[in-house]
């Protein structure tokens, strides 16, 4: 019972960061159309570095957290800031 | 590491010339900038360069920068710190401080070494620098050499860059850096608003008026003047290259910021002093600028707003330029150099943006019709895109 309630706020939880990061790319790049999980950042949402660094900036100061340059590596997807996000919320904890 | 392993790393992409057989880059130009200008032998219309004014070749231009060689030689061979810092350096400093209107200004010997200079004389770790997305490389490099943390802002967008200012926190300085007139897509920066979000917030305007000087405000002057900032206390930068005709570049402020900049920015300190040559064409093009800057703006408004015309008439699809520039938004960079190619077989020379100067489906064919050319080659500019109707 215990197990499932944890698992239930997780799951609310991720899906508050999904909304918060697709959000922050939206707003970085102007993006009128929907956005889900598991676009392609460049291919589908043509995101550069520039917008890259607009979208990490904002997630760095509205979580207030750091993400290195190397963390920044292999983010594909949408899902990927998410996981990304995620594991850097975890540690903070 | 071996010289051949070493050496192999360093390819171009030939696919887009390999694509539409053409390449635009580094055409071997055979005259000046004249009404045409002649490459491999054959006459161009230029659309290419940004001799707004149409002063490159003026002849009092000219005699100016030759008499200036027989006083002076062709350089001085020395730093300014050194002993390369002539009268006619001095007086020309005085004399674009005087034009823009500012406390002092110092010479490099281009803008890209002068926006590279900058931020490193200026900023470091503990500084953020927040900058229009669409703002020139020099300025990012600049920026980025400083080791300071850059956020980018959506181009022009007042709204978002004051997200960003009510964010921030915790810096030791905070800069906000734009261009006046982009030279993509002949777009103006909203200065004026801009430099109230920095009073608001405590931050402070860096601006490049690269393409804004001797084209925009009612009497040349640029960016400060157009925007109507009489009492502009940030860091204005310039080109001398554009419609001034020369080379160099300048950094305008506060006379405490450029006399330090004398002995601390590495990339002045450290080069060999503009030609004297330069400074010479850049103190004449000043003179001819407050004299009749009038009747040759006239005719490079002319000439933009035909070509303008003749484009949007045959199908282009423009970019909301009120500059000067005009820009074709041409697609991806295949679309681009095709389109590029069109025309420069067709004998007009344009400047085609491809990634990763803009972005990836975003190109740009560029075109600037200045002062110097004729009607009758307008009119002949103009029979060439009716007859590429779209």
């Amino acid at each position: 019972m215990i197990l499932i309630i944890v698992q239930n706020v997780t799951k609310t939880e991720k899906m508050k960061l999904e909304k918060k990061v697709i959000e922050i790319i939206k707003e970085s790049i102007e993006w009128e159309g929907e956005i889900n999980i598991k676009h392609n950042l460049v291919k589908d949402l043509d995101i550069d570095s520039f917008s890259m660094l607009m979208i990490i900036n904002t997630l760095e100061e509205d979580f207030s957290i750091q993400i290195e340059n190397e963390n920044l590596e292999g983010l594909i997807t949408v899902s990927d800031i998410v996981e990304r996000l995620k594991e850097k919320l975890s540690v903070k904890q | 590491m071996k010289f051949e392993e070493f050496y192999k790393r360093f390819k171009l992409d030939h696919d887009v010339v390999q694509k539409t057989g053409f390449n635009p880059y580094y055409p071997v130009i055979q005259s000046g900038l004249d009404d045409y200008i002649i490459i491999e032998g054959n006459k161009y219309i230029d659309l290419a360069s940004n001799n707004y004014l149409g002063l490159a070749n003026d002849w009092r231009v000219k005699k100016a920068c030759l008499a200036a060689v027989e006083k002076y030689g062709v350089s001085l061979c020395a730093t300014p710190i050194a002993s390369g810092y002539s009268e006619l350096y001095y007086r020309v400093e005085q004399k674009l401080t005087k034009f823009v209107g500012l406390e002092s200004a110092i010479i490099y010997p281009s803008c890209y070494q002068a926006n590279n200079g900058l931020f490193p004389a200026i900023a470091g770790k503990e500084d953020i620098a927040i900058i229009d997305r669409s703002a020139h490389s020099s300025l990012i490099e600049g920026i980025r050499s400083a080791g300071c943390k850059i956020w980018p802002f959506l181009h022009n967008n007042l709204d978002y860059l004051e997200k960003i200012l009510k964010k921030i926190s915790g810096y030791r300085q905070v800069f906000v850096v734009t261009e006046s007139v982009f030279s993509t897509e002949g777009d103006i920066a909203p200065f004026k608003e801009i430099v109230e979000l920095c009073e608001k917030y405590n931050a402070f305007p860096v601006i490049d008026d690269s393409h804004g000087i001797g084209v925009i405000g009612k009497n040349g002057k640029g960016i400060l003047e157009y925007a109507g900032l009489k009492d502009f206390q940030g860091i204005f930068t310039t080109s001398l290259g554009k419609s001034l005709a020369n080379s160099g570049g300048i950094i305008c402020g506060r006379k405490s910021l450029i006399d330090y900049l004398r002995y601390y920015s590495s990339h002045l300190v450290y080069s060999t002093s503009l030609p004297t040559s330069s400074l010479a064409g850049i103190e004449i093009v000043l003179e001819i600028i407050e004299q009749e800057f009038s009747e040759l703006s006239k005719k490079m408004w002319f000439s933009k707003r035909t070509i303008s015309d003749a484009l949007r008439d045959s199908g282009f699809d423009l970019t909301d330029s009120i500059t000067p520039i005009t820009s074709i938004k041409s697609g991806d960079p295949v679309k681009t150099i095709s389109l590029a190619k069109e025309l420069f077989n067709n004998n007009i020379l344009t400047t085609p943006f491809v990634y990763p100067s803009v972005q990836y489906n975003e190109g740009r064919i560029r075109l600037i019709a200045g002062a110097k050319l004729s009607e009758s080659t307008i009119d002949r500019a103009t029979e060439i895109i009716k007859s590429l109707k779209r």
